[in-house]
């Protein structure tokens, strides 16, 4: 991933990171949230907005026409994450069909430099299957590999 | 004070996230899939893809 991440903060509370994603005088709060699973070892991680209010969503559009810098700072977040615990999955999805397609868009374009060091799968609707950038996923699975 | 807000001892306010409805929403979908996925292939590294 060639753009350059917003800088972020982790949250010592829980495992959050924050950053501000940043158009001209446009600053809209962005928090990354990793919580733990049902199984051992797997982790959910959100992306959101904090709004104005203090209340959080996932299908907000901001169009801070940012989204490069805004994933490559999630994805400098996930590497921050699988470098403190190499032992740890994290499972995400997009929060509606056109972030789904985006995240499989962007893993697809930088399958072979993650791919050197992340294991990547897709959940087809039975079973998580390896990664393939012509795939229809319902969750994306990343570890780092072993 | 939001509900999911807590205060340690000083009266500083800390936002603990993980309790908001948002965030326990997706995660029930992400125990969902994961309660009725195999999950044995995470004990199996995989080789590199060629793709």
């Amino acid at each position: 991933m060639d753009e350059q991440p917003y800088p972020f903060q982790r949250d010592s509370v829980e495992y959050s990171y924050r950053f501000e994603s940043v158009n001209g005088q446009t600053v809209v709060q962005k928090l990354v949230l990793i919580t733990a699973t049902g199984r051992a070892n797997i982790y959910n991680l959100a992306l959101l907005d904090e709004l104005p209010d203090g209340e959080l969503s996932d299908t907000v559009v901001t169009n801070n026409k940012d989204m490069p810098t805004v994933l490559a700072t999630v994805f400098s977040i996930v590497a921050d994450f699988l470098d403190r615990f190499p032992d740890y999955a994290l499972v995400f999805r997009g929060s509606d069909a056109r972030r789904d397609r985006l995240y499989r868009m962007v893993l697809g374009r930088e399958f072979v430099r993650l791919n050197q060091v992340y294991e990547i799968f897709g959940f087809d609707g039975n079973q998580f299957v390896l990664f393939e950038a012509n795939g229809s996923y319902q969750f994306f699975l990343i570890r780092k590999r072993l | 004070m939001k509900p999911s807000d807590k205060k340690e001892k000083k009266g500083t306010s800390v936002r603990r996230y993980s309790d908001h409805p948002v965030v326990k929403e997706k995660l029930a979908k992400a125990n969902e899939v994961l309660e009725k996925a195999d999950l044995t292939f995470l004990k199996i590294p995989v080789t590199l893809q060629s793709k």
